[in-house]
Parts: C-alpha cells; structure tokens; sequence
C-alpha cells in the first residue's frame, strides 16, 4: 500500500460510528478518505473531555505505533489535531475486536480453530514487541482486532512500557505499577501484580496471553465474578485459571455464579484439545521463568497446528464484518457499530 | 497445690491470626515505620490493587505536639496541590471521628535513604548511587520551588524510594508556602532538623532567604550520602548551632575536586553567595555522571523480607480462605482425575521399563484446585463487576 494518509480533516468523510475504546475517552468511528477512496478507521479523543493524564498516554501511545511496523501489531497510518479532538488514522479492521465479536455471537467462546488462528498472531506480535524492549501490559480480547480478511492485530499499547533504563540500558526487570491499569487487572499476572522489589519482565505479557486463551475460549475473562481481592489471593498461590469444559466444568447445583443455562449446557458438553489446555497451562506458571517466551510458543503443538488467517472469516461465522457502510442487518436485526 | 514445671522452650505460642481490617476501601497491612507524628502502616487499594502506604495520626496525640495538627493540615494542604516525579503524592485522606484517628495515604516507597545508609558499615554510598539520588533531589526541589514552597527540613531521612528507585521527597509537615504575593523567599521561622540548619538560623537572625535554607540542607545531604559524616557536629545542639554559625568544616581531601567545588558552593556561609538551584544544575559535578562501578546499596530488609512483599496478603488469604484451608471444600474435576490417573501410569510405566523409557512428554504438571466461589466472601467495599 503507498496511498499517503494526509493530515486535512476536510479530506475524511465520516460514515458511522463503530464504538468506543475501552476505557471510553474516546469513540471510534469509520471514515472515508477521499482522495484516495479508502476505508479507514478514525479514533477521536475530545481534548476538553479527558485529563491531561489520558493526554499524555494517547499521546505516547500514537508516538510508539507510529515506531512500529508488525503485520500483527495496529499501525497508525497518521494523526493530527483538528479542533478539540485528537484523531488517529489506523486501518479498518472489520470484525471489530474479538471481546465484540464474542459479545455479539460467541458468548461462550469462539470456536478452537479460531482460537489457535488468533493465538498465534498474538503471539507473534508479543516477539516482535519485546524484541523491541517493550512489554505491552494489556493483552486481552479487547485489544485484538480482526480484518475483514482475517488478519489479527494486537493494539491497546496505551499501557505499555520501556523495558530500558533512562540511558537506554536494556533492564532485567522493571517495578513501576502501571497507575491506569484498572480495566486490565484480570488479566495481569502475578509478579505484576505482587509488587515487590522483585519486580516484573516481558514475561508478564506471557501470562496475560494465557488468561486471554481462557477469555477467548469461555467467552468471559477469568475472575470475572469474583472480588479484585480474591483474583489477587487466587494467583498469589498460583492457583491458574482454567478452560472450561466437559473435563474441568464442575457440576454443582449451587454453583449460582452463571446462571445461563444455554451457557451451562454449552460449556459442559464441548471438550478442547489436550494441546490447548497444556498451553494455556504453559503460559500461567506461577514463576515467569518458567514460562516459555513467544518465539518457543511458536512451536508448542496447538499454534504450530493453527489454520492460516485467511480461514479465520469462514471460523468465526455467524459473525460478519463490516464493510464500510457500518450498518448491518443481522437475523432481522440492525446492529450500529 | 502442684505447679507442673514447663521449659519455656515447650510453650508453643498460637501464631495470632491475621484478621483482616478495612479503611474505606483500603485494606490493613503491617507496620512499615513510625513517623514523628505516628505509625506508618502499609495498605491495599482493594479495588486497583495498588500498593499504598498510610500516615496514622491520632488526634489525642497531635494536640500534645507544638503546632501539630496546624502541620498535619498544612502538608495536606499543600500535597494537594503537587504533583512532580520526585515529590511524595497524596492519594486519599480518611478520618475515623469514633477513634479520633486520621489516615493519610500515600504513594508506596519501600525504604528511605537513611534507613539505607545505616544498613552499610560505611555509611555513605557509592558515588555513582548518591549522584543519582542527588539529581532527583535538585529535580523534585526544583519544582518545590517554582510552586513556591520552601521544604525546610532535606534531609535523608525526608528522602523516599519507590520500588523502581525514584526519589521522593516527603514529609512537608514543617514546609512554607510562600504566599503568592509575597515579593521575595523571606522567612521567619524553621523547624527543621538541626544538623542541617544554615548558619543563619544557627545564629538566630530574626528573617532569612527561604529557597537558600533548603540549598544548604541539601549540601548537608550531599556531603553525608557521599562521605558518611556530616559537616558540623556537636554533642549539643549549643554547641552544634554555634559550629554551624561559625561555618567550620572540612571537605575530606579524598573527595575529587569538583565534589568538593559543589559542597563548598551549597554551603557557603553567606546565604547571598550560597549556590542557587541553578548554578548547581550547570555544576560539572552534577552534569557528568560518575561511572558506575561498584554495586549499588539495597534497601535493607523489612522484618527479614527482602524483596518487601506485601504485607497485606497474609491479611487477605485469612480473609478469604479462613478456615475453608482444609481439604473438605475442594472440588476435584474430571480432567484432574484423569490428568492424575495419567501421572501415575506413566510413572508405572517407566518404572516397568526401567530408566531408558523416562518419556518425552513431560506430565509432571502440578495440578491447582479451584476453589470452589462458594467460599468466597466479599469484601464490603468491592464491587462484584
């Protein structure tokens, strides 16, 4: 692609809102640049509605995907200001993020194949991430977008960090507890979450990724119902979230916790492969060092056997992508992204 | 009557039990130190989980200090209103009217300088170290200054770190706001630390140049963080004030050049020739950076622990496992039977075979119960999201 994504906000023609980032300061919407005649997506943050705090992240955060060039991580094809609102360019991406799409059609997971076909674009993201001493800090289901033609993008670098020194030392460890982490705390692993002069390392993107395999495949993140405090205590003693199948699904009238039935019924019949569970496994050792690092997953079974992206659309049906008129009629009923 | 003889070391003490208590939404943890007003526990956030420490000050106690709750008040005050990488943050502030108490949060620092320099036998760090912390000393004063606070009372025991090693100036309890339409630093009173009064408190003169007094007190921290001594002593704080009056010290002769420039520079006996914030950030001493050569001075333990865990987490496990530790609430899963049923006939099996068969696969997983939600009791303050 050479198309020049230019800086006139005259030259993007909005078409229709796609939906807010994750923390809600900003709204996503899908645009057409004219001269060009393409799709993109515009991220708009309101300068007047969001503290000088959030300024300095969004900021930080458009600077360092500017740096990179992954075709697993979002690029940003350009930014400016235009009045009170900050706007990022990135791509379209047509299914949304995965935490959407199961929101709407999966929500008791997505299918195993498609998991496998998502994990490892994840994965390979997280190498080229911390072969850049970077350490991402956020990976969850709301931070993977899907294409239209099915590649997978890791964003949500809003939350990363250096893993170097002041003086461009590369570091072993680092200690700063990220202060806007909040939303992300499920997903956070132990010695992150410990905060001790320990300290944490690149490693901890390992972990999330394997809480994300369990959000991905249960259709809701681990702990989710359960008091902060708790989820701390509970992988303080390593005790590791689990895919919920015929084989770990725990048959308990009283267990009052989920109280769909269709989900009960769903999640007590299907069973996932021994591979995905020991991966899932692998990645939530309560000792980082024991965690295999991205480029070793690579090869573990379940992602080696993981179909080709171009596959993922025909897997995640009935979930289809938006094109660019951003409203689509789905079983009678008209979705606004 | 017969008394049944125990050797003490035959009593064995039942190890108290960790109840866990709330302040608001913040959960209790053990004792990090005492401050001049009161203890300083550490605290859980219980909805960010961040790590917080507290400032416990007691009304009751606070009236028996000279101005203490005047200075309890103006810290908050003035904590406020800041905010700067290298200036102590005021998270929260709690009252609990019943017991009188008052709770101050704070960021989380793991040690302070002093504690630091107290652990090592020559009291003083390694160049390279104390240039560290010395920057971010004039870096965090530098902003005191331009909000137009006067600190008065740098010293290492004022100098905070966090788990990351940024330097964090705290305890503001005896600072001045100058007022905004004060025309210059002028000051009339000090409380802070003898050791590191200039001569011009030490000889009593009735106003001084505010900026200047924490000048000189940072030279006072300079020359102990890289020497071990201080500059002026005395067995008295008579005798003390009127070695600092006179301005009588000596530079150690070991220290380079350029050190020594900077000392002399930051405590100079006249407050107008006294280097300002300035003049020492375009010091050579402060623009070159000592090599890093030997290792660095850890922040000693805290009860033993030295990789200061939190404290709270004992709290919480007794909170929220209790009495459910025993093996009677735990559910066992089909998988985990299987998995376990799979461990021992491959241990048979290779036991069977001999050593050559030892297997490729490794199924020495170590299999976690999930506890069973049942059991799980909810914190007041959390929000089932």
């Amino acid at each position: 692609m050479s198309i020049s994504y230019d800086t006139r906000p005259s030259n993007y023609q909005i078409c229709s809102l796609l939906g807010e980032c994750t923390t809600k300061i900003g709204a996503v919407y899908s645009a057409r640049h004219l001269s060009s005649n393409t799709v993109v997506a515009l991220k708009k943050y309101n300068l007047e509605k969001i503290t000088r705090e959030d300024t300095a992240l969004i900021q930080e955060e458009i600077i360092l995907m500017r740096q990179l060039c992954h075709p697993n991580v979002l690029p940003c094809l350009t930014a400016f200001v235009s009045g009170h609102t900050i706007v990022a360019v990135t791509p379209l991406m047509g299914y949304g993020s995965c935490h959407d799409i199961m929101m709407r059609h999966f929500s008791a997971g997505l299918p195993e194949p498609a998991i496998a076909c998502i994990l490892r674009a994840v994965i390979t993201a997280l190498g080229y991430l911390h072969s850049k001493a970077i350490i991402h800090r956020a990976v969850r289901a709301s931070h993977i977008l899907i294409s239209t033609d099915g590649n997978v993008v890791l964003t949500g670098l809003r939350y990363s960090c250096r893993l170097l020194s002041e003086g461009g030392r590369w570091l072993r460890k680092v200690h700063m507890f990220p202060p806007s982490t909040l939303p992300n705390l499920n997903w956070l692993s132990p010695e992150l979450l410990q905060q001790n002069l320990e300290g944490y390392s690149e490693k901890c993107d390992v972990y999330s990724f394997g809480v994300m395999g369990c959000e991905l495949a249960n259709g809701i993140v681990p702990f989710w119902d359960t008091p902060t405090t708790f989820m701390l205590t509970e992988k303080m003693r390593g005790a590791s979230p689990q895919l919920i199948d015929c084989t770990t699904f725990v048959h308990s009238a009283n267990q009052g916790y989920i109280t769909e039935d269709d989900y009960m019924r769903a999640v007590s019949e299907r069973k996932f492969s021994e591979n995905f569970h020991s991966l899932c496994e692998t990645c939530m050792e309560r000792e980082a060092v024991k965690r295999p690092r991205p480029h070793q997953l690579l090869s573990h079974p379940f992602l080696k056997g993981a179909p080709h992206s171009s596959a993922l659309p025909s897997l995640l049906l009935p979930a289809i992508p938006i094109v660019d008129s951003g409203v689509l009629e789905v079983q009678g009923t008209f979705y606004y992204y | 009557m017969f008394f049944h003889r125990v050797n003490s070391n035959e009593i064995i003490y039942q190890a108290r039990r960790k109840k866990c208590k709330m302040i608001g939404k913040y959960v209790m943890g053990d004792l990090l130190g005492e401050g001049s007003y009161g203890k300083v526990k550490e605290l859980l956030d219980s909805e960010t989980l961040c790590r917080r420490a507290a400032k416990i000050l007691k009304k009751r106690k606070l009236r028996r200090i000279p101005n203490g709750e005047q200075n309890v008040q103006r810290e908050i005050q003035l904590l406020k209103l800041l905010k700067h990488k290298n200036v102590i943050e005021l998270v929260d502030v709690l009252y609990n009217n019943e017991k009188e108490k008052m709770y101050i949060v704070m960021e989380y620092c793991v040690g302070g300088l002093q504690d630091m320099l107290d652990s090592t036998p020559s009291k003083k760090f390694p160049l390279w170290q104390a240039h560290g912390y010395f920057c971010q000393l004039i870096d965090g004063l530098g902003y005191l200054h331009s909000n137009g606070i006067v600190h008065k009372d740098i010293k290492p025991g004022n100098l905070l770190l966090t788990l990351d090693g940024t330097l964090k100036i705290s305890d503001l309890g005896v600072a001045e706001a100058l007022d905004i339409f004060a025309p210059d630093d002028t000051c009339f009173t000090s409380q802070g630390s003898p050791a590191f009064q200039p001569p011009e408190i030490a000889n009593g003169l009735e106003k001084f140049a505010g900026f200047k007094i924490d000048i000189w007190s940072s030279g006072v921290t300079l020359f102990n963080l890289t020497t071990g001594k201080y500059p002026f002593e005395g067995d008295n704080i008579y005798r003390l004030f009127e070695c600092i009056g006179r301005c009588q010290m000596t530079i150690p002769e070991d220290l380079d050049d350029s050190l020594r420039n900077l000392l002399a520079g930051m405590l100079h006996k006249e407050p107008e020739a006294r280097f300002n914030l300035q003049q020492i950030r375009h010091h050579p001493w402060f623009i070159r950076k000592p090599a890093r050569t030997t290792d660095g001075v850890c922040v000693p333990p805290l009860r033993g622990d030295h990789l200061h865990s939190m404290t709270v987490l004992p709290y919480l496990l007794e909170f929220h496992y209790g009495d459910h530790n025993s093996s009677s609430t735990q559910f066992i899963t089909e998988r985990q039977l299987n998995e376990e049923k799979k461990i021992a006939e491959q241990e048979a099996c290779a036991n069977n075979k001999g050593s050559s068969s030892s297997g490729t696969h490794n199924h020495k997983r170590s299999w976690k119960r999930p506890t069973s939600c049942l059991s799980v009791k909810n914190l007041p303050s959390c929000r089932p999201s």
